[in-house]
């Protein structure tokens, strides 16, 4: 079991992206990973996308905070209204859970085809993160904390943002030129894969 | 160009200050700017928009600062109003306040006349969006009666040219069709809560000028958003805007701006 910690930015409907990532955790030896949220959307995988990362994590070896995306699928949910959601790109998720063309009343098809599981265990995602020496969460923990501070929600471009007491990691996953980032504690190096999931090293 | 040098630029354009306080910052990738529209022609009255196109590098959703709206283009966008009345309404209009490279210049001057056959021939694709007001009203009235003011208006402003006519003005146009309700139901700002009476009034003079409208081919708002996405086309944008705003909108997906 590696002492390592990953820390992984949001990865918005690439399955790729996230296999090929995890074969790059792997090789280094498994480190555990805490995902910063922002599983679904964009992407045409999200439903696969949870499904992996809710096994991953369920092993032990994983643990998966609540992204804002995650918390609009929530209240979409409870609430029965799907408008948020739908302006955040939330079409592709519905459509990775359905399957097929949605009938006129979206609302039932999606609560019909979303897997009870998917709702409970996202209902028990954590915000964030914490140790004595690190605070991990999906957007920007507060800069009045002495604690290394992790987070994505914001792309910053190809290469994630790494500064003295703070690291941003959101690079793009979930659009074609989009890249998923893993930020490695207590190193502070970074490995990224690109949309396919191939190990990108410029 | 910083923000302080753009209003400095507009207050030399004769912008009222008062309009100018709630002028925002823009992104760091903006390569030109140009004001359109009533305070451009400097025919504004109290109460007028600054109507402002930014040209960028990467799309963005437009903002709203007090009377201060923002459209963000790229080039790609930009080039997509050549034959549409909004092309028409810059080339005849817009007033460049600073322009990098040139390119915006360029775009404006691209623009030409407008294809109004194409024009309602894409507004009648798009009515489609008012067939299933059954399973989208009271959710998405006002949403759908936006967009059913902006293909009203601008069917009504093609239907002018192609009757070699140009007309741009709702009241000067009510006056023509000798239908005064006109100018308060296609009014830029409108009081209150939109109501279903007047989409429906909106949708009736739809109806005469392009006909029956088509059936949606999804039976909602909401089912077309979901199976047209990734499909860029006029029905789903329509869609989309239709849906109206909610809450924040820095996380909004994106989708193509309908130019008509």
């Amino acid at each position: 079991m590696s002492a390592e910690i990953a820390f992984v930015g949001d990865i918005h409907g690439n399955l790729s992206a996230l296999r090929g990532l995890c074969n790059v955790l792997a090789a280094r030896g498994g480190p555990h990973a805490i995902f910063l949220g922002d599983y679904i959307n964009r992407g045409a995988q999200s439903a696969e996308v949870l499904e992996e990362l809710l096994a991953y994590s369920g092993s032990g070896r994983a643990t998966l905070l609540r992204g804002n995306h995650e918390a609009a699928l929530l209240d979409a949910l409870d609430t029965g209204d799907l408008t948020a959601f739908l302006k955040m790109g939330g079409a592709m998720t519905i459509r990775s859970y359905v399957g097929a063309k949605v009938g006129p009343d979206v609302l039932s098809d999606f609560r019909a085809r979303f897997p009870r599981e998917h709702l409970d265990r996202i209902r028990r995602m954590p915000e964030n993160y914490e140790s004595n020496d690190f605070i991990a969460q999906h957007t920007q923990p507060s800069a009045s904390t002495s604690k290394f501070r992790v987070s994505a929600h914001v792309a910053v471009g190809k290469l994630p943002r790494i500064e003295p007491q703070s690291a941003q990691l959101d690079t793009g996953c979930g659009a074609d030129d989009g890249r998923l980032t893993a930020l490695l504690w207590p190193s502070l190096d970074y490995v990224q894969v690109d949309a396919r999931g191939t190990i990108v090293t410029d | 160009m910083k923000r302080d040098d753009v209003v400095g630029a507009l207050l030399r354009m004769d912008v009222r200050p008062s309009i100018l306080e709630d002028f925002p910052a823009l992104p760091a990738d903006v390569e030109g700017l140009l004001i359109y529209g009533s305070q451009a022609r400097r025919d504004a009255v109290p109460g007028s928009d600054l109507d402002v196109l930014a040209l960028v590098t990467a799309q963005r959703p437009s903002t709203d600062s007090g009377y201060v709206h923002v459209s963000y283009y790229t080039r790609e966008q930009l080039s997509t109003g050549i034959g549409t009345l909004f092309g028409a309404h810059l080339k005849r209009d817009a007033k460049i306040v600073w322009d990098k490279h040139g390119h915006l210049t360029r775009a404006v001057g691209d623009m030409g006349q407008v294809d109004t056959k194409r024009l309602l021939a894409r507004a009648w694709s798009m009515s489609g969006l008012f067939t299933s007001l059954e399973r989208d009203l009271p959710k998405y009235l006002s949403g759908l009666l936006r967009q059913a003011r902006y293909l009203l208006r601008s069917c009504l402003y093609a239907q002018a040219i192609a009757d070699g006519a140009p007309c741009f003005s709702v009241r000067e146009l009510a006056v023509r069709h000798g239908d005064p309700y006109l100018a308060r139901l296609l009014a830029s700002r409108q009081p209150g809560e939109a109501t279903a009476a007047d989409l429906e009034q909106c949708l009736s003079r739809l109806h005469g000028i392009i006909g029956e409208f088509p059936p949606s081919e999804h039976g909602s708002l909401e089912a077309t958003v979901v199976n047209e996405w990734g499909r860029p086309s006029d029905v789903l944008s329509m869609a989309f805007m239709a849906l109206g705003t909610t809450g924040t909108t820095s996380d909004y997906a994106e989708v193509e701006k309908v130019l008509l």
